[in-house]
């Protein structure tokens, strides 16, 4: 089937953060794997995050709301033609306290849902997580297209929470996709992802037992083309898909893999990892559990307690309804990664 | 019509002393494919049943009368642990094939070789275990289920189909009458195949004869110590014994003789939890199984339809019967449906000096419980996608699910110990192979025995993660070939 | 005799079990279904009938104690560990029974409408 028509017009909400930085350089500049024409909106908490906008992308107009504050959502889309596009990215993944993941990730979701509706517009594409599905059960399981809900902590719930305010929305007539990527890398990280290199440098990157759990990863450019592909494919209101790697990486394999690309990159690397047992892991997901519920929230004990599990998923769907074909895999993905620190001028 | 030619003759036992070529200590899918071929090959076969012979059609299927005559312990039998794990036996002229679903497997490919070089069988060739399949599915009749699919099979199909998961229809051992509906068939079990085919060939059926032991000296049997259908004691002298009993019983038997080594230590079963599905439609039929089976997660998690008569329907709702029995007034359009595991547990069986049944154990591992969890889960999204009204997933406490964002509830709820944890597969206590761990060779030989034999699910290395009958009959048969070309009668 | 011990130690619970799961179910009944569970309970595998004594035996106490109806409610709601086992093999095996055998009794235990 033929692609929809590119947009009249573009909406990115969380347009200054990661992947939406990501998102307005690859639409929005000559450069980009999808430059097209037309205007580019882009949501900003404030005028740093504009500048920041602006510093990808000089013709990208920067709107200052926030997805919590429905009558700034107005602003952000008035006057914008029916056949806009909106790409909601906006979330928050680490936030303060616990009550900021409902605010932004279940709330946001549901305003922009309620928001683009109400304008009309053609088509909102909810950007989520693998986290309303929790862990897999076992190592050698892979999350199908289709699964249960089974939201991992807050993050998780609230994630859940966003794509049920979506779905509502599609059975009051919104036409809209989800897409799920898993943990992305790749250039524009923010920093924890550099310490995430600088422990495998240093040979203490924290593996749980065998390191035999299983990851999918997204590199940001292939979750880029998986969020355009969404866009842009016709189909039924209320699909979802992961958008990963082509394939799930096991800890082993992503602590070898980079600590190759690092040494490729000039870096010198300490061979080996962190040994944990694999109930270090159960104590981490434990103890941030009764964090969480306390309503505070502890990243790395978060980060830890997820690690000593296993969360593969299965593009196949992306690939044979979108025509999704993630171009980048690891090595290159992490070697792209180093090089962009090198020039943002930050220590590995 | 493949119907027996004749009913075989079957004698309560009620001699003193019997003497047998060949001893066969059980009648199921090992024991009776076993008696056929040795006695085909011209042994002297004598077949001995703990149960009765009943004939097919005097019981209702999946009833408390059938529990009652053709199960051990009227179906009421358990492996302890945390959680404990509900099993059913059958204990009847032809054992399990009697009562079971009567849906075929072969042992997939991938499994055989798995098993061939993880537990290092000898001569253990997929394609001669597949001429072996052949042979089987001619004679029991394997077939697909003429015209439409029953509807709570249905209901699988179409549930599997909307979310793009992989399900097909399981074959089944029938006859169907020409014409016949999916329900008409008559199960090709083993009183109406191998067991008259082993008396036709001049082998011998006892029922109701229960082996308290075998008389052992040195690396040989002798004799077996049974008990007379009258409750009195006899004796059967033999010269080779297979012990068919099934995964719980050959292992107890041997153990009360004094063969423990590496014997019932490596129990392995297929644990399942269940739920009730209600729906716009009536979709029940009381006496009959669905026959499609959703295989997207196997091996480790496979889906199917469970028996769901009334009484099974109040069963599957007890565990929060005060949120879910009002299901109960529309039992017709409520059916009931399984998720099974592939388990990294262990069971043990242990017989008890002075106690007629052994002790049976089972502990499942923090990654089967995740598991079982997910297999629930996933189900219960089946049933949703199907279109179910309702869905009651059994363990203590469970929501009434209704939405995908119940069955987050659900997850969140569900924990092993609170589930009722059943199997009806229980294989391995005396794994065959020439591995150290196995406890007999690759041919069902038990370790260090000169003339004791295993021949049913208990040779069965590690769960097969598909119904095992046809893979308990297959390795039956290959040894049993194996056994006739080296012990073939003389005259 | 295993039997004679059986009725004496599951009966009385079973009856008082289903007093208060299914209070619509008719005296008699009741009392078929809790001679059923007996009837199997005496079946049960050797290792399991021992078991189910040694817990039938405590809760027999209970059952025969004045002003025990509150704790047993409590007793029979709670999944508790072996306990909790016991509870659901008594009321697993009364359930059966009695949709087999009646299939169009209520919810509550009261006749078909």
């Amino acid at each position: 089937m033929d692609d929809l028509a590119l947009p009249a017009a573009t909406v990115i909400t969380g347009s200054a953060g990661w992947l939406g930085r990501a998102l307005v350089h690859h639409l929005a500049t000559d450069a980009g794997d999808h430059a097209r024409d037309g205007e580019v909106r882009a949501l900003v908490l404030n005028q740093t995050e504009a500048d920041a906008v602006h510093a990808v992308s000089a013709r990208a107009r920067a709107i200052i709301g926030s997805v919590t504050d429905p009558d700034s959502l107005e602003r952000l889309l008035v006057g914008l033609p029916p056949d806009t596009d909106v790409i909601h990215t906006a979330g928050v993944i680490h936030p303060a306290k616990v009550s900021d993941f409902f605010a932004v990730n279940a709330g946001g979701a549901a305003n922009v849902a309620a928001a683009v509706q109400r304008a009309g517009l053609r088509r909102m594409v909810h950007v989520s997580s693998n986290s309303p599905f929790g862990t897999n059960a076992s190592d050698e399981d892979t999350f199908r297209a289709h699964e249960p809900y089974n939201p991992y902590l807050g993050y998780g719930e609230s994630k859940m929470q966003g794509e049920l305010a979506v779905l509502d929305q599609v059975q009051a007539g919104l036409d809209a996709v989800i897409v799920r990527p898993p943990w992305f890398y790749g250039p524009l990280q923010p920093p924890r992802q550099t310490t995430f290199f600088r422990l495998v440098r240093g040979g203490r990157f924290p593996k749980f037992g065998a390191g035999m759990q299983r990851r999918s990863m997204v590199y940001v450019d292939n979750l880029v083309q998986g969020i355009v592909r969404a866009e842009l494919t016709p189909g039924p209101s209320g699909r979802a898909y992961w958008i990963a790697d082509e394939r799930a990486y096991t800890v082993n394999e992503i602590i070898e893999t980079v600590g190759r690309a690092l040494t490729d990159e000039g870096y010198e690397v300490k061979p080996g990892a962190m040994a944990l047992p694999v109930i270090a892991g159960r104590v981490a997901e434990r103890a941030d559990r009764i964090i969480q519920s306390t309503g505070r929230y502890q990243q790395q004990l978060h980060v830890m307690g997820e690690m000593a599990h296993s969360i593969a998923c299965d593009i196949g769907a992306a690939q044979t309804e979108l025509g999704y074909r993630p171009a980048v895999a690891l090595y290159e993905g992490m070697r792209r990664s180093i090089q962009w620190c090198r020039r943002e001028g930050l220590e590995l | 019509m493949t119907g027996p030619a004749s009913t075989p003759i079957h004698t309560p036992a009620t001699e003193a002393r019997y003497d047998a070529e060949i001893l066969i200590i059980g009648s199921g899918a090992g024991g009776a494919t076993t008696a056929a071929l040795l006695a085909e090959a011209g042994f002297d076969v004598l077949v001995v049943e703990e149960g009765d012979w009943v004939e097919q059609g005097s019981v209702v299927s999946f009833s408390l009368e059938q529990m009652d005559r053709q199960y051990r312990s009227g179906g009421v039998t358990v492996a302890l642990g945390l959680p404990s794990i509900a099993y059913t036996e059958g204990r009847c002229a032809g054992g399990g094939t009697e009562v079971n679903s009567g849906l075929y497997r072969r042992p997939p490919a991938e499994l055989l070789e798995r098993w061939r070089s993880q537990y290092h069988i000898r001569d253990l060739d997929p394609d001669e275990m597949y001429v072996i399949a052949d042979e089987i599915e001619s004679a029991i009749n394997v077939t697909t289920v003429p015209g439409a699919v029953s509807a709570p099979s249905a209901v699988l199909r179409r549930g599997a189909d909307a979310l793009a998961w992989q399900n097909s229809e399981s074959p089944r051992w029938m006859t169907y009458p020409p014409g016949g509906s999916a329900s008409s068939g008559q199960r090709q079990s083993m009183t109406r195949t191998y067991l008259p085919r082993a008396q036709r060939a001049g082998a011998r059926l006892l029922t109701q004869c229960r082996v308290r032991k075998l008389s052992i000296s040195g690396t040989s049997a002798s004799d077996a110590d049974v008990v007379l259908a009258d409750g009195s004691p006899g004796r059967i002298h033999f010269r080779h014994v297979f012990v068919c009993g099934g995964a719980i019983h050959t292992p107890a038997l041997l153990q009360r003789s004094g063969l423990r080594e590496r014997i019932g230590d490596t129990l392995a079963v297929h644990p399942t939890v269940k739920l009730a599905a209600r729906f716009a439609e009536p979709i029940n039929i009381p006496d009959d199984v669905p026959v499609h089976q959703v295989k997207e997660f196997a091996p480790e998690i496979s889906f199917g339809g469970s028996a769901s008569h009334p009484g099974l329907v109040a069963l599957a709702l007890a565990d929060n019967w005060g949120e879910f029995s009002h299901a109960l007034h529309e039992w017709e359009r409520v059916c009931v449906y399984y998720a099974a595991i592939t388990s990294e547990g262990k069971g043990r069986v242990k017989a008890i000096p002075g106690l007629r049944d052994p002790l049976v154990t089972y502990n499942l591992t923090a990654r089967d419980k995740q598991l079982l969890r997910s297999g629930l889960s996933r189900l219960t999204l089946l049933m949703l996608a199907a279109g179910a009204d309702e869905v009651y997933p059994s363990y203590h406490n469970a929501p009434v699910v209704r939405s995908s964002a119940d069955i987050a509830s659900l997850q969140r709820s569900f924990a092993a110990t609170k589930a009722t944890v059943m199997t009806v597969h229980l294989c391995s206590t005396v794994p065959i192979g020439e591995h150290p761990r196995c406890a007999a060779g690759s041919f069902g030989q038990v370790r260090g025995m000169r003339n004791v034999w295993v021949n049913d699910a208990s040779m069965l290395p590690d769960a097969p993660g598909v119904n095992p009958q046809g893979s308990v009959m297959a390795f039956a048969i290959r040894n049993a070939q194996r056994f006739i070309e080296t012990e073939r009668p003389h005259g | 005799m295993a039997g004679q011990s059986s009725r004496g130690l599951v009966r009385p619970f079973a009856q008082r079990l289903l007093r208060a799961d299914l209070p619509g179910l008719s005296e008699q009944q009741r009392g078929e279904v809790s001679d059923f569970t007996v009837q199997r309970v005496d079946e049960l595998p050797s290792v399991l009938r021992i078991g189910v004594h040694l817990i039938a035996a405590p809760m027999r106490i209970v059952v025969a104690s004045p002003g025990s109806d509150r704790l047993i409610l409590w007793l029979i709601r709670h999944p508790l560990p072996l306990l909790g086992e016991y509870v659901r093999m008594v009321r697993s095996l009364a359930y059966t029974y009695i949709w087999e055998q009646w299939p169009n009794t209520q919810p509550d235990g009261s006749a078909a409408q």
